[in-house]
């Protein structure tokens, strides 16, 4: 070092740097001095060149702030990890002028700019990125690894500026704006004749927001999906389809094991002739045993039945504790020949799970109806251990329910985001070519 | 290396071999050294304020070297100014530290750099290759050296003026080229992280 050693420690650098201001005479506070190149007089809103001791005027009166600055310039809040003060706030419009949003300028001194931004109630933090993206596709870019999709193209013009800025702003300074989407992220180029600039935003809560800065004021009210809003819904679909997914693993499991378990044991089988005459009359089994244990019972009831109908009604009667348990069973097949070829409806065989069927000694009380009045046989078969589906599928739809309804629930969210694009994956505009 | 201001005769140390440019912090002359005497060019202005958080004397490291900050120059162009930190680093090797709105890039000069091309010729967004590598000219501005501080590698007195061409090329690479009368230097370099450098011995700014 070019001096006297040891340099006498500085004392700490004033945080702020005054002027008068060279239209009204005011004071203006510099909180950027050496960074910001561009100052807002607060009390005749001219725009002063702050970027030297000259100060020159660049432009008289600024006009009037459309919307509500709600947090003033040289407010501090924690945002990030790091403390950040307000240091200039400016309103740009698109192209139409219908939509205007707010920009709050951030300044901390060891880690420069950052900005807030404000439309329709949706925040964004936003850093100015030096890595370009690499890769550019009509509707994609790719920055650092992540893919955006294209969501907007359009135009900004500064119609409000207060407070300091570290480039030559001017009012009705114009870029040409293109905005990327990767929820929470939303990835923006700037360009305009000199140049282009790209910045890396990511969504904030109006709540963060309104903690970290103690903004009194009323919000800005909160209004429609932003374009990088992350969807409570979107997030969940995929939490919720994990769920999914080890909720189906563990069904598939247990199904597995109780096929692998089933006995699949015929516990008793007889074939019954069945006339007229048999109406009403109860036929008696002999006994049989059911393993101990509970487990369920298949009743498979079949008869060589042509164009007719056959229906039992049983007892299970236990016959350790005289506990019955009803059951009724049929079958009907029909079948012909017609202009179309040949017919048949029904089936000769059926069968009925019971299930929880304690084990002990059995009979059963047998009585049959049928539809014609001829002698016809029909045959009965009990199966103890049997495989079944039916609580396996009651099992998926239950876990189903959800996921398919937080994925509805995401996909409408994804819908209403986009459709504010015209570039939206789920509409195809007609006017873009 | 230990030398006298010749204008106040206060003790004017150069840390660099490289260093041929100084200001003496006792009376602010402006000092151009040749090998062993040093000549007084009149007095160097105090710098305008700036809030950059770095000082002469901070210390940080860069890839594993540490460094200290013993010049700056601040530069100035059509909309806006920025410092540019000379560092000597513990290993010999010299490098630029340059802070522009919150952002950080650490950069060294190429000692035998190739044929430099025309700057009339350059354009912007155009692409040009230099040592192996192809680079977009980011931008081309015309600079002024506004003041400095320390000692420097250049004679960079107040209003020294030169065109400074930004290049950015793939995987973060970055390049300079400053033409100027006194002959046209190359840099490169890379953005780090304030968090990165490893900052020591800061300015304290009141309120911060």
């Amino acid at each position: 070092m070019a001096g006297n050693e040891p340099r006498i420690k500085s004392a700490p650098a004033p945080a702020l740097k005054v002027f008068n201001c060279p239209s009204c005479g005011a004071g203006i506070s510099l909180r950027a001095a050496g960074q910001s190149v561009t100052a807002v007089c607060g009390s005749c809103a001219a725009i002063i060149d702050s970027s030297n001791e000259n100060f020159q005027i660049l432009e008289k009166a600024a006009k009037q702030g459309k919307r509500a600055q709600v947090i003033p310039l040289g407010q501090r809040g924690k945002l990030h990890g790091a403390l950040w003060e307000v240091i200039g706030y400016m309103e740009r419009k698109d192209g139409s002028g219908v939509f205007v949003w707010s920009e709050y300028l951030l300044f901390n001194p060891l880690k420069g700019f950052r900005w807030l931004t404000e439309f329709d109630g949706h925040w964004n933090y936003v850093i100015t990125t030096k890595t370009k993206p690499t890769k550019l596709q009509s509707k994609e870019v790719t920055h650092l690894n992540k893919s955006y999709h294209l969501f907007h193209k359009g135009s900004a013009i500064v119609s409000y500026v207060i407070g300091e800025f570290y480039w030559q702003v001017k009012q009705g300074e114009t870029v040409e704006v293109d905005d990327y989407v990767s929820p929470p992220e939303i990835l923006s180029s700037e360009r305009s004749a000199n140049e282009v600039n790209w910045s890396l935003g990511e969504y904030v809560e109006a709540d963060t927001v309104k903690s970290a800065f103690q903004i009194v004021q009323p919000m800005p009210r909160q209004a429609g999906v932003a374009p990088n809003q992350p969807s409570t819904a979107t997030h969940n679909i995929k939490e919720v389809g994990k769920y999914w997914g080890l909720f189906l693993g563990t069904i598939v499991m247990l199904q597995l094991a109780f096929m692998v378990m089933a006995k699949n044991q015929t516990v008793y089988s007889d074939q019954f002739e069945f006339g007229p005459s048999d109406i009403e009359k109860i036929k008696v089994s002999p006994q049989f045993e059911l393993s101990q244990g509970t487990s369920n019972l298949e009743i498979i009831l079949s008869a060589p039945i042509q164009n007719d109908w056959i229906e039992v009604e049983g007892d299970l009667v236990n016959d350790d504790n005289g506990e019955t348990i009803e059951f009724e069973q049929g079958v009907e097949y029909y079948s012909g020949r017609d202009s179309e070829g040949s017919w048949s409806e029904g089936s000769q065989q059926s069968s009925r799970v019971l299930s929880s069927i304690p084990g002990g000694k059995y009979h059963l009380n047998l009585s049959a109806k049928s539809g014609q009045y001829s002698n016809i046989y029909y045959k009965l078969v009990i199966k103890r251990s049997v495989i079944t589906w039916s609580n396996f599928l009651l099992a998926l739809v239950l876990i189903s329910i959800y996921p398919l309804f937080a994925w509805w629930r995401s996909r409408s969210f994804e819908m209403d985001r986009w459709s504010k694009s015209d570039f939206s994956p789920y509409y195809q505009h007609q006017d873009e070519h | 290396m230990k030398l006298s201001c010749p204008a106040c005769g206060a003790e004017v140390i150069f840390k660099s071999r490289s260093s041929v440019f100084g200001v003496c912090s006792f009376c602010s002359s402006t000092l151009v050294r040749h090998d062993l005497n040093i000549e007084s060019l009149g007095k160097m202005s105090a710098l305008p304020q700036d809030m950059s958080p770095l000082m002469l004397g901070t210390t940080g490291r860069f890839e594993n070297s540490r460094f200290e900050i013993i010049g700056r120059q601040r530069i100035s162009w059509e909309d806006g100014a920025w410092n540019e930190w000379y560092l000597h680093f513990d290993n010999g090797k010299d490098g630029w530290l340059a802070d522009a709105q919150g952002f950080y890039l650490v950069s060294f000069q190429i000692s035998d750099p190739p044929q430099f091309p025309v700057l009339a010729q350059l354009r912007i967004d155009s692409t040009i290759r230099l040592m192996g590598n192809e680079y977009t000219l980011e931008d081309i501005r015309e600079v002024t050296c506004v003041g400095s501080q320390g000692e420097l590698p250049v004679k960079s007195i107040k209003g020294r003026k030169s065109t400074s061409v930004d290049l950015v090329g793939e995987n973060e690479r970055y390049g300079n080229i400053d033409y100027s009368a006194e002959g046209n230097r190359l840099f490169f370099g890379s953005y780090v992280d304030f968090e990165n450098l490893n900052l020591m011995n800061l300015r304290e700014i009141d309120g911060w």
